[in-house]
């Protein structure tokens, strides 16, 4: 079959720089509009604020904080650092053991020591108190050498330039898989997550949590299938633990005080590592933290029974557990 | 600034375009040629403004000592060009390699000086003493500023080539550059093929093959291999991805800059590889060097020796490292091989040239991307089956009693099993874009790559070749 042909290369040329001009400057305005990653101004998008399951917490828990520190209100003075598991940590259940502490929920989906540090660090430079840190660790952020996406780009620093630079790269970043995902949340009316930005920093799994309300049992088959096949762990990155390693020392040097922990784990992800590795880890960020009786909470859940009711999926417990690990971590018996 | 990024794409491409032309239409053809030179040495001080002036002065030295030499066909002044140039290079690329090197056999603590590699040197220096040699042979016969300027700046090809000889260029500039509808048109497809290739395919291989390098843990067969061929099929995605994106632009300047890559994994031999692998840069080694050295003229022995002392330089020249070095000597040794196994009159039939070509040139990578020569030689062994074997996740139903790798998922089998078929059997984008015809289908097409290249891409890396 012969292509239709438009002519001679004249109409040619003009054709493809019209609709690729269109192709190009659609991307900035889905950007604006869809705004997955909930860093542009939320009143030009669609949809309610923070609930994208890709919001950039990131940069949005750390602006929220730089920019409330001149605020009347009482701001933090001490932060839940860690991975999306510290996430779902409710602050009122840590704030409990620390009474004259005011926490914020600081953790990151996939969160590494790295980031966590370079983000305390970022804070501080801007003004931001830091009094006290609650760090739950677990192997998994020491074995993930996933590449993660705009959703998870640091705050870029508090000069105006490189800020520019962020959101020119955030206008125009390849961002289709993770607007569709939110333009059907929003079409569709479902939300997923939703992130509490301007108040704990704590996200909530609205969708999770109304299908265990509707079903518990249902939703436990779903997630945790009995004929899962048995996982193996990833290798150690070691130079994890060299910037964790950094991460303790900068606590240190900033008068902050500093409590780490190991959070609880499903049975198939710690059978995932084995006994002897998750061991090796404990073993690890006790010598590094200084901890020598650093609270392993492990199994604090898997011990307590029933434990597919407790988590989200494999890697999540629920925040309704959050103070039986709390007790875990900070109650001295 | 990468040209895949979107201050290029979206507003440094089009405005300079947009500027040439106008520029041209209205007959002001000089006034656009030094316009372009401002917006290359805008392009390159994006990078680092420190080293502009750099760039700016090394250029203007070359220049006139070209002229010099071409006036007084001085033989010292040659010599002294290229020990200006090629010192020039050493200072940055090589002097803490030496340095290093020094300390480790002298036993000394001379401290490195960790300089900043100037973006783009390996590639301006190769070109300028090109100049040289070609002014003292008598090879030159422009010596107009402007054009040398825009010839040795012309950003399409400033950072990582094609590597220009002064007849690639220069002359294309002396009349006024005619805007030609079906130029314009294979340099915007072109270009969008380069973008599509470096942003879809290249930048999300890195995402997948970048950890495998870095992983502390023993690679095993599966594992060795899936680095090797997916290290192997980066770098032929980026670098094809640059070469078709920077010819792409310079046709929508209505320039034609030389062909820098043709379909090298379809080679028979790694001396054909090196034919159609960098095509600028071995004709560059081939003229300047491999020829000085003798060349075939001087016996089989002798041919075999320069090839290898070529190949080892031009390893060198992609960075200052042993693994490089090893690198460029594996190949000088697979030429050689091949020369002996010619000489004997031995044949192969051409599907198995073509999968032998392909084995020896990825397994070349593993140094050329190896942090270490120990990392190189555990992948190596790796890929010969002695740290064992282990299968993904998703193959452990196939093999239940086998040990599971968690560093892949087995859906990369799939795609580098359809990015080789691509690579083997697909005609490659330069040779495609000479046939296009302006139709619907074509329009589509180029809509499509653009719609993938922008809205799907991986995150933007640099390309490999900005760091040599």
């Amino acid at each position: 079959m012969k292509a239709l042909s438009i002519g001679s290369f004249n109409s040619f040329w003009r054709a493809a720089l019209i609709t690729g001009g269109i192709i190009a400057w659609s991307l900035p305005v889905w950007n604006i509009v869809v705004n997955p990653y909930q860093v542009f101004d939320t009143r030009l998008s669609i949809g309610d604020r923070y609930s994208s399951s890709t919001t950039n917490e990131r940069f949005l828990k750390v602006d929220h904080l730089i920019k409330s520190r001149k605020s009347a209100n009482a701001n933090p003075d001490a932060l839940i650092v860690g991975s999306s598991i510290m996430g779902l940590v409710d602050t009122s259940s840590v704030n409990r053991y620390f009474p004259d502490r005011h926490f914020y929920n600081l953790a990151f989906l996939a969160a590494k020591p790295d980031e966590i540090l370079t983000t305390l660090q970022e804070l501080k430079k801007a003004g931001v108190i830091i009094r006290t840190v609650v760090y739950g660790l677990e192997p998994i952020a020491f074995t993930d050498t996933k590449v993660y996406g705009p959703a998870y780009r640091l705050y870029p620093g508090a000069s105006e330039r490189s800020l520019a630079r962020y959101f020119f790269d955030l206008l125009f970043v390849s961002s289709l898989s993770d607007g569709i995902g939110r333009l059907v949340s929003v079409i569709s009316g479902k939300i997923s997550v939703r992130y509490d930005i301007e108040g704990t920093g704590q996200y909530h799994l609205e969708r999770y949590e109304m299908e265990i309300g509707i079903d518990h049992d249902a939703f436990i088959s779903k997630q945790f299938p009995v004929d899962a096949k048995p996982a193996k762990a990833p290798p150690w990155v070691e130079s994890r633990f060299n910037d964790f390693q950094e991460l303790v020392r900068w606590l240190e040097s900033e008068g902050v005080d500093a409590r780490f922990y190991l959070n609880p784990l499903h049975p198939y992800v710690a059978r995932a590592y084995g006994a002897e590795r998750l061991a090796y880890f404990k073993q690890k960020i006790a010598i590094i933290s200084g901890h020598n009786d650093l609270k392993d909470c492990t199994n604090v859940l898997s011990d307590a029974g029933d434990i597919n009711r407790r988590f989200y999926d494999y890697k999540h417990f629920r925040p309704s557990e959050s103070a039986l690990v709390m007790a875990c971590a900070f109650n001295p018996h | 600034m990468l040209f895949s990024t979107p201050e290029f794409i979206y507003f440094f491409l089009p405005l300079s375009v947009l500027a040439w032309w106008s520029l041209q239409r209205v007959g002001r053809s000089n006034e656009a040629q030094w316009l372009i030179v401002f917006c290359s040495i805008f392009f390159y001080g994006w990078w680092n403004v420190h080293y502009v002036l750099l760039m700016i002065g090394n250029a203007l030295v070359n220049f006139y000592l070209g002229r010099y030499i071409f006036e007084t066909s001085s033989r010292r002044c040659l010599v002294a060009g290229l020990i200006y140039n090629i010192g020039l290079l050493a200072y940055f690329k090589y002097v803490d390699f030496f340095i290093d090197n020094w300390n480790f056999i002298a036993n000394t603590q001379f401290q490195a000086l960790r300089l900043v590699l100037p973006l783009g040197i390996s590639f301006f220096s190769f070109q300028v003493i090109a100049y040289l040699v070609d002014c003292y042979a008598g090879r030159v016969n422009d010596f107009s500023l402007r054009r040398f300027a825009f010839s040795i700046s012309f950003y399409p090809h400033l950072i990582a080539g094609p590597i220009l000889h002064y007849s690639d260029v220069m002359p294309q500039l002396q009349g006024r550059v005619i805007f030609c509808t079906r130029q314009f048109s294979q340099g915007l497809l072109l270009f969008v093929i380069g973008l599509f290739k470096k942003g879809f395919i290249a930048d999300r291989l890195s995402e997948m093959v970048d950890p495998l390098f870095v992983t502390q843990e023993l690679l095993r067969f599966f594992e060795s291999w899936i680095s090797a061929i997916g290290y192997g099929l980066q770098i032929y995605f980026d670098f094809s991805g640059y070469s078709d994106m920077a010819i792409g632009i310079g046709l929508m300047f209505g320039i034609i800059l030389p062909h820098n890559f043709n379909s090298p994994y379809k080679s028979n031999s790694v001396a054909e590889f090196w034919k159609r692998w960098h095509i600028t840069l071995s004709r560059f080694l081939r003229d300047y060097l491999y020829i000085s050295l003798g060349g075939n003229r001087s016996g089989f022995a002798r041919g075999a020796l320069a090839a290898a002392v070529t190949m080892i330089i031009g390893g060198l020249w992609h960075g200052a490292s042993w693994t490089f070095v090893l690198w460029g000597l594996l190949h000088g040794l697979f030429i050689c091989v091949y020369r002996v196994w010619v000489r004997l009159g031995g044949r192969m039939n051409d599907v198995l040239a073509i999968t032998f070509t392909f084995i020896s040139v990825t397994a070349a990578w593993v140094i050329f991307r190896a942090d270490s020569i120990e990392r190189a030689i555990s992948m190596w062994k790796g890929m010969l089956g002695l740290n064992g074997f282990a299968v993904p996740y998703a193959m452990s139903g196939v093999c239940p009693s086998c040990s599971q790798t968690a560093l892949f998922t087995g859906f990369e089998l799939v795609q580098g099993g359809i990015l080789l078929v691509v690579c083997f059997s697909y005609a490659n984008a330069y040779d495609t874009v000479q046939r296009i015809e302006p139709c619907l289908r074509n329009v589509g097409y180029f809509v499509l790559l653009l719609f993938a290249s922008l809205w799907l891409s991986g995150s933007h890396e640099s390309f490999i070749y900005w760091q040599f």
